[in-house]
């Protein structure tokens, strides 16, 4: 056992190693460890510190107005009235959908199991082609209407930025190498299932793309990613599915855009086998018990440690294990024993 | 002056790449020096996710300088750079 003033002096990298081998206290001390550590200096630059109380997840939505700005003009919160504007309502209703999905589904308070509240900024800079997460709140581009229309028309990628957020409380993986593409490939997990939800779709018959309805027609492909077949969306999708061709370079915080292509695809293999609401299960249940150096066998060895309790419990496809295994094989991935 | 700047990340992680000469005047020199030398990466958001990222070259004078950047460490100077080279290449 280790108790939470024990974990404290006991430097990172055992508590990770301790994590590692199940350790969910551990893992809990390091995560927040991390995070007080990052609140700490924000505190003492602010030269304010302040308890953390849990919040009641009310949805903000600020104009940047063309500024490379965040928080510059309150435009619609919690249960205003809609207004008249038409990417404020819908950023609302879609930033609104995605937190009830993980309410209703298992039961998060907010973004932060804490309810935090879930504040968005639109119209960020000029002809800005991205939507971020910067730990506290999400923030969209208008995309330059040549390629790219206004990051916000999509439900994929509020929710992918969303799920951010619950990726950083939940398991805090950072945000490079492998553990990073972990980062990235939860949030299109999420991504995908929110929006085949939203979409009402079967697995069968969903796209399996990220990002379809941010591109223009000029835009040299139909998406960003493709969950189905990485690397094939675009002219520049450079996604590997197998890990024989995981990439070693440094660019993009070295790959976490670029190797999450090979667990989607494992994703969507398992999904189309036991569906997407027991895939979902497993997944984020297994979120819950990454740290923030997992990687790749990290993720499938505790993939299939959740898999086989949730199925002992029937609480998900008696196939489960048997599935994810067939699934991560197919990209180069085996448990190691 | 020869720049090489490569820009990677962000949600779409769609590469740019800017390679050539510029003519600057003595105080932006400086000024580039300055951040290339000293990048001051201690406020770096460690939650940013999707964020660009820069990892400019320069050589000035013929001296190498470099340093990789992400949107919450990116100094102005090298943002009003980047404008500059993407306004010249449009
Ligand atoms: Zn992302």
């Amino acid at each position: 056992m280790c108790i939470k003033a024990q974990c404290s002096i006991i430097p990172p990298h055992i508590l990770e190693e301790l994590a590692k081998r199940g350790n969910t206290s551990c893992k809990k001390t390091l995560n927040d460890a991390q995070r007080i550590l990052l609140k700490r200096n924000t505190v003492l630059n602010n030269l304010l510190i302040q308890e953390e109380k849990a919040g009641k997840g009310e949805r903000y939505i600020y104009d940047s107005l063309n500024l490379y700005k965040q928080r510059v003009e309150l435009i619609r919160k919690e249960n205003d009235d809609e207004v008249d504007d038409v990417i404020a309502n819908e950023v609302y209703d879609m930033s609104g959908y995605v937190k009830d999905y993980f309410k209703n589904t298992f039961n998060l308070n907010s973004i932060d199991d804490n309810g935090m509240d879930v504040i968005s900024n639109i119209r960020y800079g000029k002809n800005y082609n991205n939507a971020f997460w910067d730990g506290d709140e999400m923030t969209y581009g208008e995309g330059d209407g040549i390629q790219f229309k206004d990051f916000t028309k999509a439900i994929d990628v509020v929710a992918h930025e969303l799920m951010h957020a619950v990726t950083q409380f939940l398991a805090n993986l950072e945000y490079k190498s492998q553990p990073g593409a972990l980062n990235e490939h939860f949030s299109d997990v999420f991504g995908t299932v929110v929006k085949q939800k939203y979409l009402k779709q079967d697995v069968t018959c969903a796209d399996w793309l990220i990002g379809d309805l941010i591109v223009t027609d000029k835009f040299p492909g139909k998406a960003i990613r493709s969950m189905k077949a990485p690397g094939t969306s675009n002219d520049f999708d450079n996604q590997p599915d197998h890990m024989d061709n995981l990439y070693t370079g440094t660019d993009d915080n070295e790959g976490v855009h670029i190797n999450s292509g090979i667990p989607n695809k494992a994703f969507y293999l398992s999904a189309l086998e036991i569906g997407i609401d027991d895939s979902a299960l497993i997944w984020f249940e297994t979120l819950k018990v990454l740290w923030r150096t997992a990687n790749f066998n990290d993720l499938l060895d505790n993939l299939l440690k959740v898999s086989k309790k949730l199925s002992d419990d029937k609480k998900v496809n008696i196939k489960s294990v048997e599935v994810i295994t067939k699934s991560f094989s197919e990209v180069g991935l085996a448990q190691i024993v | 002056m020869f720049y090489n700047i490569h820009i990677s990340g962000g949600f779409a992680n769609i590469q740019r790449e800017y390679e050539g000469k510029l003519d600057i005047d003595i105080q932006q020199k400086e000024n580039l020096k300055k951040v290339l030398n000293n990048p001051n990466l201690v406020n770096e958001n460690k939650n940013l996710t999707d964020a660009f990222v820069y990892d400019v070259k320069l050589n000035i004078d013929g001296k190498i300088y470099g340093a990789t950047f992400n949107e919450s460490t990116i100094p102005q100077e090298i943002v009003n750079l980047v404008d500059e080279i993407e306004k010249s290449t449009t």
